[in-house]
């Protein structure tokens, strides 16, 4: 299917894939907190209820041409690292980009939504932008510490390789068994990269008013709705990918899905907020060393 | 040819001629025309004592009687030197010595001081050299007191004071010579010293670098030249600076590698050198009075030509007077534009110079100039020659070369670093802009000089056949 | 023939330049034009020595030998990015330079710079190569004095580190000289390659630390700031661009040219502990250090001159693997940064043009008054940061995949720790220039002229289509590593070919696009938008007004500042310079008081050097 009409297919259907995927991932995610909390919780699809909402207001409020253009970039920066992430079935675009480039494309929609915060003039948001740059130099140098040390047991920086390489022996192959780790050093980080709980600096709602979203409203809004939903999927998809062996059918596929972000949720749901200082330390105190670890052994095990 | 007699008595001739005259015009005419003539007369002789030496018979009266004199192709080649970094400087003069002090004795002095440094280079007479060695230390005196500050005649009498100690010195070993020679005349004496002991010939030696040292600056008896080369009216100073001092090198450097050869002095005069450039830059790196700075950069350069000489190599023998000549450009230039400097502005200290560069543009560049020849930046002719001395010494090889060859790196970095804070006070932020150039004689003068120091490096193709011969007068006696 | 004149040219635009000089004040257009010509005329000349390369020319007979230049491949291509960043920056003068008057000698200066680079590069023996070096350092302290006061101070600072890197250089070229007995490189090669392991060590330092010094490589970097962001805008944009990587090229040719990377190897232990693991360190303590030093500066040209150095020790990282991929990265990256390091300050000068400021705290919100400098900067620090489609990525793409593969993983953590620094740095600089509230003194704020916009324009241009089209560099850069003794790169015109690696520029700025333009339909299928003024704003049920500061800049990375504040306010290897130069100054005042001033003292000086004199004598047989 990575050639002719097929191809064509793929490609014009997996954005609403993707997208359908990560409003079942919001609303279950919602819902599980509401349970852990002993709520009922919204409908399992209410985050397609709320882009909806939100892209159908009237009241669309911008700060100039950089808040629209912001828009664009982060919703076509996140639909551009999708397609570099390889899925079961569909990895045509791995042969054009590595994970070096993921991880750079990756920092598309962070930079577009941060410009466009910029533009929006208000301080709240300059804050989170502020917070979620610094929180890189916590979980992003950690994450991409574990992925260089797996990279380069492998021998490759194509993460559709690596992936190819896991699958090759079942479980006993998979990256967080042989590199235990950085398998487990990278999760931590996943919970960064997601930016829920204990690492949620960034939108802090109590604190500056949920920072990049404060001035974002309407379309503003539904847009960066629709950019978290399909984000949810790739930076779930890119762990599984380097750590759980990728997945070789879509059932595999959907049940790592929410295996894995039923992990990601519940600790969001029993922890509180870190300071973004005390955050960075807690990344370069535990996660860090670990990773650093996992790649001095691969090291001593390469000589 | 007309006999190189000349050196010494025409400007002996003149000084008495304008005391006598005792017009400023006069004075003014026969010492710009008698150096300029010695000049003429220097590059005439220069082509047959490339070949050989010239003998000069005084007197027709002939040795081991006659007072020997002789003129090769080194004694040609400072002579020229001498004779037309004279004439610039008087150039200079003419226009800085304020009219009316004294002027004419002024000048008769200049030319006493003349007088004595041809009869250096010329004599082949060790206690002639002494006489000559006295009249130079003397008018130096008269000259560095000539303002009659409070600060010029303590420096001239720390000088004079200094300088006697080193005649004392040197007559010391002209007995011990003496004594074992039984005749004054250098060839003679090296003869003797062959066969002498060996302990006597050293004693003889070192009195005899410390005495005549003095005047040429070895450290650590240069103690009187920061004081004295500041003090000075700044024409004197590029005198003193510009020819004298080196050229009293090139004459201790000569006697003591032939008259003394019977004794290995080289390693103590690389010592010596080696320790007068590190003192030297280190003591101008925090100077505020930039004269003082230089004078002290004149005590490294110093240092500088006699590593170069006291290599014992030919190329470290030609590398040094190579750098002799540009350093004599370089420093006259920075002396004589430091005194328009003291002039326009009535402070020797550097900080009171803040944007002067705007005011006195063309001087301000011509320091510059100088100042980066003398660094040793490329293209000048700093560069090339430094670049040989440390060629040379890398060819010598050994552990005190490489020393030398870091030590005079490392004395590099300080010097450029004093030098280019003075530029960069000329050129800071100006107060006012009106002109205040140099007078017209004074810019042609330091012009010149700097022209030298510019285009320096392209007379070398031209030096390197002379450069053999010159640099031999070093090593034997003629 | 193109090649002699190629040197030449610069050389007449400065005498020339002194001549017109006192033309500066009442006409400047002259001293412009003249300048704009010559250097148009330079980069028309280099073009047409493009069929001289391999070819060397003799000049004068200096030292029993010949001076000599030529083009190499790497050699033009650095001819070509000075003569090109040359054309720029004198055209962005044109407007950008409203004080010729005051600096009369701007061109001049820049004219025997220029010359300087130009015969270092096209240098085909040691004695030319050190005569141009120090030409360049010289003249590269001149032009830095074309500037503010406080300029001119710390270019004083730049002038000490670039003696020092002289003086070590000459000490080389003197060893070198003497052990290989001569100045020209092919025999110097052939000796180094059986030379005694002791002469190879002392040749290989000598001359590598004064590239270590000149590259502004870490901890020898402390003179770069100050000098480069005090200077006259358009020349800080010149030096950062272009002058830093002098040092790079030294070391290329040096390294892979001159001792050849076997003679170099042969310094070590093993393959993965030796002097390029040595620079490898280093290079990753310039690139994280100083970018990390960035973060704290509020001044947009000191900012960017911290990342000079860093991204410096990225080009570093990359030619010190010593692997295909590695070099490849390190030359483009040289490229790559001159491009759109000049872009950001250009347009940085475009907003000081009309605001007279370059401080952070002052500045914000002007991309409503300024969108041309805005688009600049924002091109530019896009490549800056490594991220598509700019052409930073794709050099940092080809050093990553370099460290990892070649088992140098600390390094390339190292490498993507100052990516996140250079990301959060370029951010607060774009923030606080163009983005959050506009001050209402800047309400008049015009964009600047057309003159001025024309560079910005173009480099922009290069920015993104030699990031689309990366094999438009690459294939220079693979012929450039033949003449290093290195593997080629195997380029295509998007990326590199299948064995290389994936990359594939044009796909990803394809898809890219694509999405983009999903974003875009998105976007206007949502109902009409209607922009608001910018008091208009949250603020909690607070009134905003143009008397109320409502904005976000001061202190903007609270964090780090919080943890790094002692590290970065202590400065350990800025301290310890400075202390040494102290150390110096206190040596000097000790030395000095030898001359005291007394009679007494000198006249027992004389008698104890008398004495020692005698008993040194007395030992030498």
């Amino acid at each position: 299917m990575n050639s002719g009409i097929g191809l064509i297919v793929w490609i014009i259907a997996y954005p609403f894939v993707s997208f359908s995927l990560g409003v079942l991932l919001g609303g279950y995610g919602r819902k599980l907190t509401a349970r852990i909390q002993r709520r009922v919780g919204p409908s399992w699809i209410q985050p397609f209820f709320d882009v909806v909402k939100l892209m159908s207001k009237k009241t669309n409020v911008s700060h100039g041409y950089m808040h629209d253009v912001a828009m664009m970039m982060l919703v076509g920066g996140t639909l551009l690292t999708m397609y570099f992430v390889p899925v079961p079935g569909f990895h045509y675009f791995s042969q054009f980009g590595d994970y070096i480039v993921i991880m750079y494309i990756l920092l598309v929609p962070p930079l577009g939504m941060a410009l466009g915060v910029g533009q929006t003039a208000n301080p709240n948001g300059s804050i989170g932008i502020a917070r979620a740059l610094q929180m890189l130099a916590g979980y992003e140098v950690t994450f991409v510490l574990t992925f260089i040390g797996f990279a380069m047991k492998n021998g490759t920086t194509s993460m559709y390789e690596l992936m190819m390489i896991q699958q090759s022996g079942g479980v006993a192959t998979w990256g967080l068994v042989t590199n235990p780790l950085l398998g487990v050093a990278a999760l931590f980080c996943l919970q960064g990269m997601m930016n829920e709980k204990p690492f949620e600096v960034v939108i802090a709602p109590h604190e500056i008013a949920t920072g990049p979203m404060t001035e974002m409203g309407g379309k503003y809004l539904g847009m960066m709705f629709i950019q978290h939903l399909i984000n949810l999927v790739v930076e779930l998809t890119i762990y599984m990918n380097l750590f759980l062996g990728g997945a070789t059918n879509w059932f595999e596929y959907v049940a790592k899905l929410f295996a894995l972000f039923t992990l990601v949720m519940s600790v969001n749901a029993v922890y509180g907020r870190f300071r973004t200082d005390s955050a960075l330390r807690f990344f370069w105190k535990l996660p860090l060393p670990m990773a650093a670890l996992g790649v001095i052994l691969i090291m001593i095990n390469g000589i | 040819m007309v006999s190189p007699m000349l050196f010494i008595i025409a400007p002996l001739a003149a000084a008495f001629l304008m005391i006598f005259i005792n017009r400023r015009g006069a004075a003014l005419a026969l010492s710009l025309l008698t150096p300029a003539g010695l000049a003429i007369l220097g590059v005439s002789w220069l082509p047959a004592t490339l070949v050989r030496a010239q003998p000069i018979v005084v007197a027709s009266i002939k040795a081991p009687l006659g007072i020997p004199l002789s003129l090769d192709a080194l004694g040609a080649g400072m002579a020229i030197l001498v004779a037309v970094s004279s004439v610039l400087i008087v150039l200079y003069s003419s226009s800085y010595i304020h009219r009316g002090h004294h002027e004419v004795r002024y000048y008769a002095v200049v030319m006493i001081l003349l007088t004595s440094a041809f009869g250096l280079v010329l004599t082949r007479d060790i206690f002639n050299l002494f006489v000559f060695f006295e009249i130079l230390c003397i008018s130096s005196y008269i000259l560095v007191s000539w303002e009659q500050s409070g600060a010029a005649l303590e420096a001239s009498f720390k000088y004079m004071v200094l300088g006697s100690i080193g005649s004392t010195f040197l007559l010391v070993s002209i007995a011990l010579a003496y004594k074992a020679a039984g005749s004054l005349a250098m060839a003679d004496i090296a003869v003797a010293f062959d066969s002498a002991p060996r302990g006597y010939v050293i004693m003889a030696a070192v009195t005899f670098l410390f005495g005549v040292g003095v005047e040429a600056a070895i450290f650590p008896v240069n103690s009187w030249l920061p004081d004295a080369h500041s003090s000075a009216p700044s024409s004197i100073s590029a005198i003193l600076s510009g020819f004298v001092i080196e050229l009293a090198l090139v004459v201790t450097f000569r006697v003591l590698n032939t008259v003394f050869a019977a004794v290995d002095v080289l390693p103590l005069l690389q010592i010596i050198a080696i320790a007068g450039v590190l003192v030297g830059e280190f003591s101008a790196f925090g100077q505020k009075d930039l004269k003082r700075m230089l004078a002290y950069s004149s005590i490294s350069q110093i240092g500088i030509m006699l590593f170069a000489l006291s290599l014992g190599s030919t190329a470290g023998a030609q590398a040094g007077l190579s750098h002799l000549l540009m350093h004599a450009g370089a420093k006259s230039a920075l002396f004589l534009i430091a005194g328009y400097f003291i002039l326009r502005t009535g402070s020797r200290l550097i900080d009171d110079y803040t944007g002067l560069g705007y005011r006195m543009p063309v001087s301000a560049a011509l320091f510059g100039l100088a100042a980066l020849s003398l660094v040793g930046a490329p293209p000048l002719f700093g560069f090339f020659t430094k670049f040989q001395i440390l060629a040379a010494a890398a060819a010598t090889g050994g552990g005190l070369a490489w020393f030398g060859i870091a030590s005079i790196l490392s004395g590099t970095v300080l010097e450029a670093v004093y030098l280019f804070r003075v530029i960069r006070v000329l050129f800071a932020q100006p107060a006012e802009r009106s002109r205040v150039e140099m007078d017209l004689p004074a810019l042609v003068s330091v012009a010149l000089f700097t022209a030298l120091v510019v285009f320096g490096a392209l007379l070398l193709p031209s030096l390197s056949s002379m450069i053999g011969p010159i640099a031999d007068g070093l090593a034997t006696l003629h | 023939m193109y090649t002699q004149a190629l040197l030449a040219l610069p050389l007449v635009g400065f005498v020339v330049t002194i001549v017109l000089q006192g033309t500066a004040r009442r006409s400047p257009a002259i001293l412009k034009t003249w300048a704009l010509l010559a250097f148009v005329a330079m980069a028309a000349v280099a073009t047409l020595a493009f069929p001289e390369i391999g070819d060397t020319y003799t000049g004068p007979m200096v030292f029993g030998s010949s001076l000599s230049i030529g083009l190499t491949d790497l050699s033009w291509w650095f001819v070509m990015m000075i003569a090109g960043i040359t054309v720029l920056t004198s055209f962005f003068t044109l407007g950008a330079l409203r004080d010729t008057g005051t600096y009369p000698m701007y061109y001049g200066w820049l004219f025997l710079k220029v010359f300087g680079m130009l015969g270092l590069v096209m240098s085909r023996d040691l004695l030319t190569f050190f005569i141009m070096w120090e030409i360049m350092s010289w003249a590269t302290y001149f032009v830095m004095q074309q500037g503010k006061e406080e300029g001119r101070e710390a270019a004083l600072g730049y002038l000490v580190y670039a003696i020092v890197a002289g003086m070590v250089l000459l000490g080389g070229v003197l060893f070198i000289h003497q052990s290989a007995g001569s100045f020209e490189f092919a025999v110097i090669t052939a000796y180094m390659a059986k030379a005694e392991f002791g002469i190879l060590l002392a040749s290989v330092l000598l001359v590598l630390v004064p590239f270590l010094i000149e590259a502004a490589v870490y901890p020898a970097h402390g003179w770069l700031p100050s000098a480069y962001a005090s200077s006259e805008t358009s020349m800080t944009a010149y030096l950062s661009s272009i002058s830093t990587r002098m040092g790079l090229f030294g070391l290329i040719l040096f390294v892979f040219s001159v001792f050849g990377l076997k003679a170099i190897d042969r310094i070590g232990i093993s393959a993965h502990l030796n002097l390029r693991t040595i620079l490898l360190v280093l290079a990753a303590l310039t690139a994280v250090l100083p970018t990390y030093t960035a973060l704290f500066q509020h001044d947009a040209k000191r900012l960017l001159t911290w990342h000079s150095i860093g991204q410096g020790g990225y080009m570093l990282l990359g030619l010190a693997t010593a692997s295909t991929l590695g070099t490849a990265g390190g030359l483009m990256h040289i490229f790559n940064y001159m491009t759109y390091v000049a872009l950001i300050i250009f347009s940085i000068a475009a907003v000081e043009y009309r605001t007279g400021t370059t401080n952070l705290n002052k500045l914000g919100g002007l991309i409503v008054k300024q969108p041309v400098a805005f688009l600049g900067m924002l091109f530019g620090i896009i490549g800056l940061a490594g991220i598509p489609p700019m052409n930073g990525f794709v050099s940092k793409w080809f050093i990553y995949r370099s460290l990892i593969l070649g088992g140098y993983p600390f390094i390339a953590l190292a490498a993507f720790i100052a990516t996140v620094g250079t990301i959060m740095s370029v951010y607060k600089l774009i923030h606080n220039t163009f983005l959050g509230q506009l001050p209402e003194r800047y309400n008049d704020v015009k964009e600047v002229g057309l003159l001025m916009q024309l560079p910005i324009w173009i480099l922009m241009g290069v920015v993104f289509t030699t990031g689309v089209f990366p094999g438009l560099i690459l294939q220079w850069i693979a012929k450039i590593q033949v003449g290093m003794g290195i593997v080629p790169i195997a380029w295509t015109l998007g990326g590199v070919a299948r064995e290389a690696g994936d990359l594939n520029m044009m796909v990803v700025t394809a898809v890219f696009m694509a999405t983009f333009a999903v974003g875009a339909i998105i976007f206007f299928i949502g109902g009409k938008r209607r922009i608001v003024s910018q008091y208009d704003n949250y603020a909690a049920g607070h009134f905003l007004n143009k008397d109320v500061p409502y904005n976000f800049n001061y202190n903007f990375y609270s964090a780090f500042d919080h943890i790094f504040e002692k590290l970065y306010h202590d400065a350990p290897v800025q301290t310890a310079i400075r202390n040494l130069g102290r150390f110096v100054r206190m040596v000097a005042d000790y030395v000095r008081r030898f001359f005291t001033g007394q009679i007494n003292t000198y006249a027992a000086y004389y008698v104890a050097a008398v004495i020692i004199a005698l008993a040194i004598l007395k030992e030498i047989p």
